[in-house]
């Protein structure tokens, strides 16, 4: 970590929320510095990922404040981050326009792109390339294809945190290990917070946080 | 009947109960042209006879009889229609879910979602609309009946003005059919297909309602709901269209035959072959005929957009039958 980076990027002060009258955090205050890798742990409902959705400015915690590279508007934090889920996000669109979502992004820098995910290895075997229709019939995408995607458009977005939510969990062995190289490129000098149940996957990491009972502890 | 319905309301159980239903309602048509034309022949008898106390008798008897039909009529839809229309639709909606449930993951994602909920909602909307809708399979049966029945009485009557009649109707009938509709089940199924399409955009709205926030996408997402809302508008726009054109031209042809019917009817009566009783009697006739093909043409057009919904239950269900 570069030490003039190292001020807290993620700051949250004395942060509640529950969800179905259930606490998630109880008056927890935290921060993360910037270019800081995060892992997450936690029982299956302890509310890992709700973290992240708060994080996300996707949920608004119902006390305390929370500040995402210095911004509290939920919005602004949106524009801050890339996400990448357990489940990828395909849509009924070419593999292009899965990862640029509508915007505009110049052939150079989506090859880099693509290369940087090892979509390639996939896409050159195709006639129309990058320009595959995925269809209505997504779903029959392998697992690792999908979550290349689902990184691919967090690289394009080239926000400064990326959050994690389990993105390997649905995925074999040898699978991993591919999706967990494309994901070294998307992490490389990022802010990192990754959710997962598998440990393994967060060596080298910075600190290791777990959640539960409606704290977050090391 | 369609092979493909038959197969369907055969999967279903519900084939007896449809064929009582149709028999029992079938007759309703030509028994309400029989007491019109017969009625209207006695109303402008009675008129120049002057017989008042008579006509008033046939006035309350019109309208007896015409309760007792539409109330027999009536009785036929609430019980056995509705009935029917309800256990149809359990039944199919239950075959596709148990179709859905035992498929495996990997049969599963050879259709997207999409396709599925289309097939519990609208295709199971379609079938039914098929049998027991209105200008649909069940009105085509007994507008046929009408015309048969009303054709044979008319030939008895007149075969010059039965003759004078379908020539004006039989030209445009054909060119509706041949030229004019030809493309509305093919429009009709774009628009079903272009349905799928637009359930897939709803979900994927409503499942990925957090990445499209987070990757500022929800405006893309919903232009492309917008674009698909609007290509089904299109494409049933342009079926509407046609059948627009077709039923314009069935007005056309109605009132050449009327007037037609009235050319030559004032000679018959000149010639003394009937009177005027008996030619408002023959266009009674004459127009149950127009009616019936019209009501007949409607109904094919309505049954071959709502026949895309059996074929596409059928690809899904289809497979028990085999098995």
């Amino acid at each position: 970590m570069n030490k003039e980076d190292n001020k807290d990027i993620i700051i949250g002060q004395n942060i509640t929320f529950s969800y179905k009258d259930r606490i998630i955090l109880d008056n927890q205050s935290f921060s993360f510095k910037k270019g800081e890798h995060i892992g997450i742990i936690g029982e299956s409902g302890s509310g890992k990922s709700t973290f992240l959705k708060l994080l996300a400015g996707l949920l608004t915690p119902s006390s305390g404040t929370l500040e995402v590279d210095s911004e509290s508007d939920p919005a602004k934090i949106m524009k801050k981050i890339s996400m990448v889920m357990q489940d990828a996000m395909i849509m009924p669109l070419t593999i292009r326009e899965n990862i640029a979502l509508g915007k505009e992004i110049k052939k150079e820098r989506m090859d880099e792109i693509i290369k940087a995910t090892r979509l390639d290895l996939w896409t050159d075997s195709l006639p129309e390339g990058i320009d595959t229709y995925l269809g209505e019939r997504a779903d029959e995408l392998s697992g690792g294809q999908a979550q290349r995607i689902a990184i691919a458009r967090a690289i394009a977005k080239d926000a400064d945190i990326i959050l994690l939510d389990e993105p390997t969990s649905s995925l074999d062995k040898d699978t991993i290990k591919d999706v967990m190289e494309a994901l070294e490129t998307l992490t490389d000098e990022k802010s990192v917070i990754h959710v997962t149940h598998q440990t393994d996957l967060l060596k080298g990491y910075h600190r290791i946080l777990k959640i539960g009972g409606g704290r977050i502890y090391e | 009947m369609n092979k493909e319905v038959i197969k369907m309301l055969k999967v279903c159980g519900v084939w007896k109960m449809f064929l009582i239903m149709l028999i029992l309602r079938s007759p309703f048509d030509i028994l309400n042209s029989v007491i019109k034309a017969n009625l209207m022949q006695c109303f402008i008898h009675m008129i120049r006879q002057n017989q008042k106390e008579n006509l008033w008798f046939n006035v309350v008897l019109f309208f007896a009889l015409s309760a007792l039909l539409f109330g027999y009529n009536m009785s036929i839809w609430s019980t056995i229609a509705v009935k029917t229309t309800v256990l149809l639709q359990t039944k199919l909606r239950k075959k596709i879910y148990e179709k859905i449930l035992d498929l495996s993951p990997r049969e599963m994602s050879e259709e997207s979602k999409g396709d599925w909920f289309t097939a519990l909602n609208n295709d199971v909307d379609n079938a039914c609309a098929y049998l027991t809708s209105p200008l649909n399979y069940m009105h085509m049966v007994i507008a046929l009946v009408n015309l048969v029945l009303s054709s044979i009485i008319m030939i008895f009557l007149n075969v010059e003005l039965y003759v004078i009649g379908i020539c004006c109707l039989l030209p445009f009938f054909f060119l509706n059919v041949m030229v004019i509709s030809r493309k509305i089940t093919f429009f009709k199924e774009r628009a079903k297909k272009t349905l799928v399409k637009y359930t897939d955009w709803i979900e994927v709205s409503l499942k990925e309602k957090s990445l499209l926030s987070v990757y500022d996408a929800k405006e893309f997402v919903y232009e492309k709901i917008e674009k698909q809302s609007l290509n089904i508008l299109k494409e049933n726009m342009k079926a509407h269209n046609r059948m627009c054109i077709c039923n314009a031209l069935y007005a056309f042809s109605g009132m050449l035959g009327y007037l037609l019917l009235l050319f030559r009817g004032s000679d018959i009566i000149e010639e003394d072959k009937t009177d005027l009783a008996g030619l408002t009697k023959m266009t009674q006739y004459r127009s149950e005929t127009v009616r019936s093909v019209n009501c007949i043409y409607s109904s094919v057009n309505n049954m071959n957009a709502s026949i895309v919904g059996v074929r596409r239950i059928n690809e899904i269900i289809g497979g028990e039958n085999n098995g």
